[in-house]
């Protein structure tokens, strides 16, 4: 039980190097990748109902207590997104095991299932580290290894917008290295606690440098996490990968760069401190612009994979934006709504990947009239674009409320008016594929027979089940966010 | 002590960051994607040596012991040197997955041209 | 108008940076903040507490040695990528990149150096902990001979000498060994890559077989690195 935390990281990385070993068979290499993601999805639950009654769990790694050696820890925060992450891996993992033979040649297929399993090893890895650097080898694994699920697929799109990302995220980790470094050189602290224990010294001595390490670090994890304007590179990274690596980047890995800003923010740079520097105002007018421009490039995509791309920068200003309030109410609903979009836009993505592999199509007409031959996939759809916009009774609605009411809590009723706006615009781009899917004269005659493999068309229905059961009873994890935000906050 | 005195007693430091800053411009400006790979590896370089210099210390040695050693000499920061090995380890990785990426892409379209690729896209 | 944002950017980025550095600590400062009881603790006199002269393999293989299991998992990451993106290559510009030569010097020449560029790999590789090197850069050696042999004597026969398919099958198994010593600790009753802690044998000070499991991660590392840097060549200069 103690090595719980640990084994969030070795069990996927044991099962990605063994897919090799068991040579290139790609039926064994999806067993494989199935069990390693159920074994860790037990990891996370437990962890979760540990960490659930307010317990912290800290492993040293190698028995070296820090600051000699590493820490990993999982606090709620960690284990609650560890266990909603693997869920979503594991419905991806399901979809994906019928849909990759369509989808990929033979190499890529043997491969794809060990670069599934290493990202999810960077995900947990960066969830739950507690040292600097370690949080910059594990962010390192899963920008690669998320980079290397789009370029699986062999075609020109995909490789080029690979390429893009690549290099962009070559450049942010480039600029993180070195805000290490600087913060590092003055402090000679890796740890995140005892960095932040050391920064009020070293403030008085060096505080441009760390000015520079904090805006070196900032810009690197905010290009990682496509905070506008640094989300040139997320449209085409996301349309143009296979529907379940889609699914997993847009869903999961942009979420990383967010969670370490998290770490950074409130753990080392004291967020009080924060508040004399304009960098929370400038969070917060990035996060606001993002909502609103990425609604308006969204509305203009006749390309669906592109338009959900569009959306995710929309969410990701949204949470930036949330956690930029400093708000007890406002942070709650932000960190939920990392687990929300999480859920959603994965569940999405799946859906238009169904939508794809039935009609050939991916563009936004595609959808009309497919709700009599595609019922659960459109009611699926239906509830995803419903907790877009933020209707009641679906758990999108849970995370926009809180963060109106934090808006209003820290006194700046004017910002409402961003998120009231923005679900406008989500609802003008999402409900016409709605409507056009129930009520709409489909533009060519439909095939008939089951939606798709009944293995790819359940998980989208049990992520599409999860949201509505969020949506419905948002108590439980509300109240551990909670208690994770004013812990967070020093309150 | 004024700045230019200030830089000099500095110069390690500002040659790194100079090498970081040449490679972020040549990655981020220059269209050629070969040259991209390059200004990618002067931009990692830079940070190492600069990781480098801040584990120096005047008349410090190679962090290697001596066996039964009880002497206590000035050693180099082994920290930053275990740092940068995993620094350079992720770059190499780095520059063979962009580096493979860009042979299938001119193997595809004859062209190293950022422009020129996402024109012929198009 | 991409070269305009480049260079603004630049000059921003420039200005920033050297103010902040007219501030760092100076260099060679001996007092500097990096020196303090986590450095003194790493540069303990003697084997110490690890067992490893190598102050710097201390870090990597024990004190830090969850950063190189990563290190270690992106350099599988990165030729797993290219591996992929490298199969099945079909384009009109194809090129090849090692016919091999008919140079009966270069081939005589690369038949003597070959085993003496192993030979000092091995030695490097089993040393870490006792002189600079370790398995990393050993193994690079190790691999470099290969590629050597593989420009030399032109890709198919190279292919002959080592298929693909081990290739991959050595750098997982490789991987799969760092991971079981790390497990080792566990089932020894400490944590995951617990070294002395766990009860692995810390040996004589300065002997060849000494610090533990150091010792038998370094080892591991050199071989993954070997088979990494052969298995990427031969993906790079041919179709599988």
């Amino acid at each position: 039980m103690r090595h719980l935390p640990i084994l969030l990281t070795v069990v996927p990385l044991t099962g990605a190097f063994l897919v090799p070993v068991l040579g290139r068979r790609p039926d064994r290499a999806y067993r494989l990748a199935l069990l390693s993601v159920l074994l860790v999805l037990a990891c996370a639950a437990g962890l979760l109902a540990m960490t659930g009654s307010g317990q912290t769990l800290q492993y040293y790694v190698g028995d070296w207590p820090p600051p000699w050696g590493i820490e990993v820890r999982v606090d709620a925060l960690g284990a609650m997104l560890a266990t909603f992450f693997a869920f979503v891996y594991l419905m991806v993992v399901l979809y994906a095991g019928s849909s990759v033979r369509a989808e990929l040649g033979p190499a890529a297929q043997f491969w794809y299932w060990s670069l599934l399993l290493l990202l999810l090893a960077g995900i947990n890895g960066v969830l739950t580290a507690r040292d600097l650097f370690n949080l910059f080898v594990f962010t390192e694994i899963a920008s690669l290894s998320a980079c290397a699920i789009i370029s699986v697929r062999d075609r020109l799109d995909s490789m080029e917008a690979a390429l893009k990302y690549l290099i962009l995220s070559a450049v942010a980790g480039g600029c993180i290295l070195l805000g290490v470094a600087l913060l590092y050189m003055v402090t000679g602290q890796l740890h995140l606690d005892h960095l932040g224990a050391a920064l009020p010294a070293a403030a008085g001595s060096y505080p441009r440098v760390l000015l520079a390490a904090l805006a070196l670090l900032v810009s690197g994890f905010a290009l990682k996490s496509a905070l506008f304007p640094l989300h040139v590179w997320l449209p085409d990274a996301h349309s143009s990968a296979p529907s379940p690596s889609s699914a997993i980047l847009s869903g999961l890995v942009v979420k990383l760069g967010i969670v370490a800003l998290v770490r950074l923010f409130f753990v080392v740079f004291d967020w009080r401190r924060l508040v004399t520097l304009p960098l929370p105002t400038m969070v917060m007018a990035m996060g606001a612009l993002g909502i609103v421009l990425g609604a308006l490039f969204a509305m203009g995509q006749r390309d669906l994979k592109r338009m959900l791309a569009y959306s995710t920068v929309v969410q990701v200003g949204y949470i930036y934006f949330g956690l930029a309030l400093l708000d007890e109410i406002a942070l709650t609903g932000a960190l939920m709504h990392v687990v929300n979009h999480a859920l959603l836009k994965s569940m999405l993505f799946l859906c238009v990947g169904l939508i794809i592999s039935r009609t050939g199509e991916r563009s936004t007409a595609a959808m009309a009239g497919l709700a009599r031959s595609m019922p659960l996939t459109v009611a699926s759809f239906t509830v995803g674009a419903a907790a877009m916009v933020g209707i009641p009774l679906t758990n999108g609605f849970v995370s926009k409320w809180y963060m109106v009411l934090g808006t209003l809590n820290s006194g700046r009723p004017a910002m409402v008016a961003v998120i009231l706006v923005s679900s406008l615009l989500s609802a003008l781009y999402y409900f016409p594929l709605v409507v056009s899917a129930y009520f709409g004269r489909p533009a060519s005659p439909q095939a008939e027979g089951p939606e798709g493999p009944p293995a790819m068309v359940w998980p989208v229905v049990g992520l599409a089940a999860v949201c509505l059961v969020l949506g419905i009873w948002p108590e439980l994890p509300l109240r551990l966010l909670g208690g994770v935000a004013r812990v967070m906050l020093g309150l | 002590m004024g700045m230019p005195l200030a830089l000099f007693v500095r110069l390690n430091y500002m040659a790194a960051i100079t090498l970081f800053l040449i490679g972020l411009h040549v990655l981020l400006g220059h269209p050629n994607l070969i040259k991209k790979v390059m200004g990618m590896n002067i931009m990692e370089t830079g940070v190492f040596l600069f990781l480098v210099s801040i584990g120096y210390a005047r008349h410090s040695a190679a962090p290697i012991m001596s066996p039964g050693g009880a002497e206590s000499g000035l050693y180099a920061n082994p920290l930053v040197s275990a740092i940068v090995l995993t620094g350079i380890v992720i770059a190499v990785s780095t520059t063979a997955y962009t580096l493979s990426l860009t042979i299938k892409l001119y193997e595809h379209c004859g062209t190293l041209d950022v422009n020129r690729l996402e024109r012929l896209r198009r | 108008m991409r070269q305009l944002g480049a260079t603004a950017l630049l000059v921003v980025a420039a200005a920033v940076l050297f103010a902040t550095l007219a501030e760092a600590p100076p260099f060679g400062w001996q007092e500097a903040p990096t020196r303090n009881v986590i450095t003194d603790r790493y540069l303990a006199p003697g084997a110490g507490e690890t067992g490893v002269l190598n102050a710097v393999t201390r870090i990597i293989f024990d004190y830090r040695s969850y950063d190189t299991l990563g290190e270690a998992t992106v350099l599988f990451v990165g030729v797993a990528a290219a591996v992929v993106v490298l199969s099945g290559r079909t384009g009109r510009f194809a090129v090849r990149l090692a016919g091999g030569s008919d140079d009966p010097v270069l081939q005589t020449v690369t038949r003597v150096v070959v085993p003496l560029v192993q030979v000092f790999a091995a030695y490097v590789i089993t040393h870490g902990h006792l002189s600079p090197g370790g398995g990393f850069a050993g193994g690079t050696m190790l691999g470099a001979s290969f590629v050597l042999y593989l420009f030399v004597f032109g890709a198919d026969r190279a292919r002959r000498k080592l298929r693909p398919e081990t290739g991959e099958m050595v750098e997982g198994g490789a991987a799969v060994w760092y991971v079981l010593v790390g497990l080792g600790g566990v089932l020894m009753g400490a944590s995951f890559l617990a070294n002395a802690a766990a009860g692995f044998p810390r040996g004589v000070e300065g002997a060849l077989l000494s610090g533990g499991a150091v010792w038998l991660i370094g080892l591991g590392i050199g071989v993954k690195v070997a088979a990494t840097v052969a298995n990427l060549f031969l993906h790079l200069t041919g179709e599988d």
